[in-house]
């Protein structure tokens, strides 16, 4: 089991960020303590294949290893359209592929990219699983699997409108595919949001989901609001769920997911090792 | 309401006592209007209670996580004003271990001197 955390919360591929300062940035993580990498080479550019080759090159000559990405997702309409959307997702496979990532994340909640509909559960699991199955052969080839990602439901939305926000869902649709490339990316932080009651009710359900989890997003949080804070700054109780994967066999990572800062660099680097030694304790457990 | 809070104040009519201003409660309560209570209330202001919101919950988070709030007018005017109290972090959530605790602590220092330096 190796510690990582996603590249891009420290630095993403935007703008005019250069492959070297990537690299750079990825020998730092490396540094803390964060062995195995989240992340993807920017799917929105021109350039897209070639960048994503030449920072593998990188890559290798560094001794660094992405483990897994995040495909992009459409929920809150960032493409302008339902083909752009298609296209930047199938370019975040074949990156992955490029880089050796061994899982990609998805989310399952894009039944209608960009708009909402009424909620058919029965229904939804089959739009998604003709969305995310030409991407599973595509990944397959590449040597890559895809980890569909539990997701949640906002506390005040009254109406169900989020697909695998129930363990259920992320399970039934897993095993629609019938097919071990297609696997679960648990998410500590959602699984709290989604099941806040108590101290383990999420414990409950990665227990039901653990047989799938192949790779992790692990943040923390309280009263329900998913803020993807370090380990230890919130309410889930991580003791149980982290000895229940050891002694259970889970050969994954655990992956920090952190989002949120507006910090300068000198700050940002302390908040990096921070969630080094958060990370480092939560392995120990 | 701050409303409350100035009358409650002044019908002590002591100096010693004051307020405490809260930046995370009146981020929760007041949103973009805090600055302009805060500066009708800062002639007693003799303490505070320095931490962030996300999503209008109290969540005492540590400042520069979201971006919520803009401390700058307040550090300022409290330097122009010659605010003589101290500034003081008001944590609460979270259960860390001795070490995670101290890079937490390294942090949180790094982020106070920050603000004052706005």
């Amino acid at each position: 089991m190796e510690l990582g955390i996603n590249l891009d919360f420290y630095r993403a591929d935007t703008g005019d960020v250069t492959l070297e300062a990537l690299i750079e940035a990825a020998k730092f993580c490396n540094s803390l303590g964060f062995t195995a990498l989240d992340f993807l080479t920017s799917y929105d550019r021109e350039d897209w294949e070639d960048r994503a080759k030449q920072f593998r090159e990188m890559l290798d000559k560094n001794g660094l290893n992405i483990h897994q990405g995040h495909a992009p997702f459409n929920r809150y309409g960032r493409y302008e359209s339902k083909e752009i959307f298609e296209e930047r997702f199938r370019r975040s496979v074949e990156i992955a592929g490029i880089l050796g990532a061994k899982y990609i994340a998805v989310h399952a909640d894009e039944y209608v990219p960009g708009e909402r509909v009424g909620f058919n559960g029965g229904k939804i699991r089959q739009m998604m699983y003709d969305f995310l199955a030409p991407y599973v052969e595509q990944a397959k080839k590449l040597g890559v699997g895809i980890a569909i990602e539990n997701l949640f439901e906002g506390p005040e939305d009254p109406v169900r409108h989020r697909y695998t926000a129930k363990i259920e869902e992320l399970i039934s649709l897993i095993e629609m595919f019938n097919d071990e490339s297609v696997s679960c990316c648990w998410d500590f932080g959602h699984a709290k949001c989604a099941y806040p009651h108590g101290q383990n009710e999420d414990f409950e359900v990665l227990k039901k989901a653990f047989k799938h989890i192949t790779c992790t997003h692990v943040h923390d949080n309280y009263y329900i609001r998913d803020l993807h804070l370090v380990p230890f700054m919130g309410r889930i109780n991580w003791k149980p769920q982290i000895e229940y994967m050891k002694e259970n066999g889970y050969k994954g990572n655990l992956t920090l997911e952190m989002v949120y800062h507006k910090m300068p660099e000198d700050i940002l680097k302390q908040y990096m090792k921070l969630a080094a030694a958060s990370g480092k304790h939560l392995m120990s457990l | 309401m701050y409303e409350e809070l100035i009358p409650l104040i002044e019908k002590f009519n002591d100096p010693n006592v004051g307020c405490c201003w809260d930046f995370g409660h009146a981020q929760v309560e007041y949103r973009e209007r805090q600055f302009e209570y805060f500066k009708d209330i800062f002639p007693y202001i003799r303490m505070t209670h320095v931490h962030e919101n996300y999503f209008v919950r109290d969540l005492h988070l540590l400042p520069l996580l979201f971006d919520e709030m803009d401390w700058k007018p307040f550090v300022r005017y409290m330097k122009e004003n010659n605010y003589t109290g101290d500034f003081t972090f008001e944590f609460v959530f979270g259960s860390m271990t001795k070490e995670v605790m101290h890079e937490f602590l390294v942090l949180a220092s790094m982020v106070g001197k920050h603000l004052l330096s706005l």
